[in-house]
C-alpha cells in the first residue's frame, strides 16, 4: 500500500526527466554547436540557466513542468534572437560580446590593457604556453578573444616554416573520410572523398571482403584507402 | 534563418500559453468565487439544501478544472483548495454552520490569491 504511491512519484519523476531531457537537447541544438570554451558570456549564462532550470520540475513533482519549460523556452528565444541580432548588427554584437583586446602589440606588453582585463602576467604566460610560445619576445601580437581565448602571432622570423616555403608540398590527396564504420557504409563520406558506392564495393570485391566486415575503412580523392577489419567472434 | 523563424513560433507558442493560462484560471476562479459565494449566502440566510447543492456544484466545477490547472500552477495550491471542497459538503449536511462559513472564506480567499498569482502585473513580476 505503500509503494504504490513512492512508485508513482517515481515514474512521474523518470518521465519528467526524460522529457526535460528531450527538450534540454533541442534547446542546445537549437542555440547551435559550439563546444563549452567556445561559449560567448551569454550563451554560457544562460546554459547554465537552462541546467538550472530544468532541474527545479524534475525533482520536485509539485511543480508543473510547464514552470520549467517556459523559462527555457524564453531563454531560447532570446539567445536566438541575440545571436541573429549579433550578425547583422555590429555594434549590438560589441554591446553583448565585448570586443578582442590585444595584450601584445609589435611585441609590446599592453600594461593597461592587461590591467583593463584583470589579467596577471602569469595569466598571459599560461595562455602563451597553452599555444606553445615559450618566450615572450617571439610574439609579435596576442589578442585576447571575445570568448576569452587567445589568438597568438609570432614575428617572422619566429614562425616555423611551412610546407609550401621549404618547397616540400606534398601531391593533395583531399579529404580522408570514413567510408565504412562498424559494417556501415556512408554515402556521405564516400561523396566528401569524391567517391561513390561502386568504388568501394569494387575496393571490397578487389580485397576479397564483405562490407560487414568492415571495423573501419577510410578513403581519399586520391583513391588511398584503409581498411581495419572486425575482430574474429565479435558481431 | 531557420532558426529564427522556429523562435518566432516558439514565442508565439510562449505568448498563447501564457494567455491562455491567465483567461482559463480567471475563468474558473470568477466561476467558484461566484459558486461558493452563493453557497455562503445561502447557508447564512438558512437555506442548508441550496448551500449543499452549491458546494457540490462548486467541488464538481473544482474537479472538472483541475486536471488542466495543474498543468501550469503549483499542485499544492491546488491541494489545499481541494482538501476543503471536500470536507465542505460533509460540514453543510451535519449543520456545521459556523465551520462551514469559516471554510468558505477560506476557499475564497486561496481562490482570490490564486487569481491574483497569475496576473502578471508589478507586484507580481517584482
Amino acid at each position: 500500500m505503500i509503494l504504490k504511491p513512492v512508485m508513482k512519484e517515481m515514474a512521474i519523476s523518470f518521465v519528467r526527466t526524460l522529457l526535460l531531457y528531450i527538450v534540454i537537447v533541442a534547446a542546445v541544438r537549437l542555440m547551435g554547436k559550439r563546444q563549452i570554451s567556445e561559449l560567448q558570456t551569454s550563451e554560457l549564462v544562460v546554459t547554465l540557466l537552462i541546467s538550472n532550470l530544468a532541474s527545479v520540475p524534475m525533482q520536485d513533482t509539485g511543480k508543473p513542468l510547464v514552470g520549467g519549460l517556459i523559462p527555457i523556452s524564453v531563454l531560447v528565444i532570446c539567445e536566438i534572437f541575440t545571436s541573429g541580432l549579433m550578425v547583422k548588427n555590429g555594434l549590438f554584437r560589441k554591446i553583448i560580446c565585448g570586443k578582442p583586446i590585444v595584450v601584445i602589440c609589435h611585441g609590446k606588453v599592453q600594461e593597461a590593457e592587461m590591467r583593463r582585463l584583470r589579467m596577471t602576467t602569469e595569466d598571459l604566460f599560461e595562455q602563451l604556453r597553452q599555444k606553445d610560445v615559450f618566450h615572450i619576445e617571439d610574439v609579435d601580437f596576442a589578442i585576447v578573444e571575445t570568448n576569452g581565448k587567445m589568438s597568438v602571432l609570432k614575428k617572422p622570423e619566429k614562425e616555423q616554416p611551412t610546407a609550401g616555403m621549404l618547397n616540400a608540398v606534398e601531391p593533395y590527396t583531399g579529404l580522408e573520410t570514413v567510408v565504412i564504420s562498424d559494417g556501415v557504409l556512408s554515402d556521405t563520406s564516400l561523396r566528401l572523398s569524391g567517391k561513390n558506392r561502386k568504388w568501394a564495393e569494387d575496393v571490397l570485391n578487389k580485397e576479397g571482403l564483405l562490407i560487414k566486415d568492415i571495423f573501419l575503412m577510410t578513403a581519399n580523392a586520391k583513391g588511398d584507402y584503409l581498411i581495419v577489419k572486425k575482430e574474429m567472434g565479435k558481431k | 534563418m531557420k532558426r529564427v523563424w522556429f523562435a518566432f513560433a516558439l514565442l508565439l507558442a510562449v505568448i498563447l500559453g501564457s494567455a491562455f493560462g491567465i483567461h482559463h484560471t480567471r475563468k474558473i476562479t470568477d466561476q467558484m468565487t461566484e459558486i461558493v459565494e452563493e453557497a455562503k449566502d445561502a447557508q447564512q440566510t438558512g437555506r442548508e439544501k441550496d448551500a449543499l447543492q452549491l458546494i457540490q456544484k462548486a467541488s464538481k466545477t473544482w474537479q472538472d478544472a483541475h486536471p488542466v490547472l495543474c498543468a501550469y500552477m503549483e499542485h499544492n495550491t491546488l491541494g489545499e483548495i481541494n482538501q476543503l471542497l471536500c470536507g465542505m459538503p460533509e460540514l453543510c449536511r451535519y449543520g456545521a454552520k459556523d465551520q462551514f462559513l469559516s471554510d468558505c472564506d477560506k476557499v475564497l480567499a486561496q481562490i482570490r490569491d490564486m487569481a491574483e498569482a497569475e496576473i502578471p502585473d508589478m507586484k507580481n513580476i517584482f
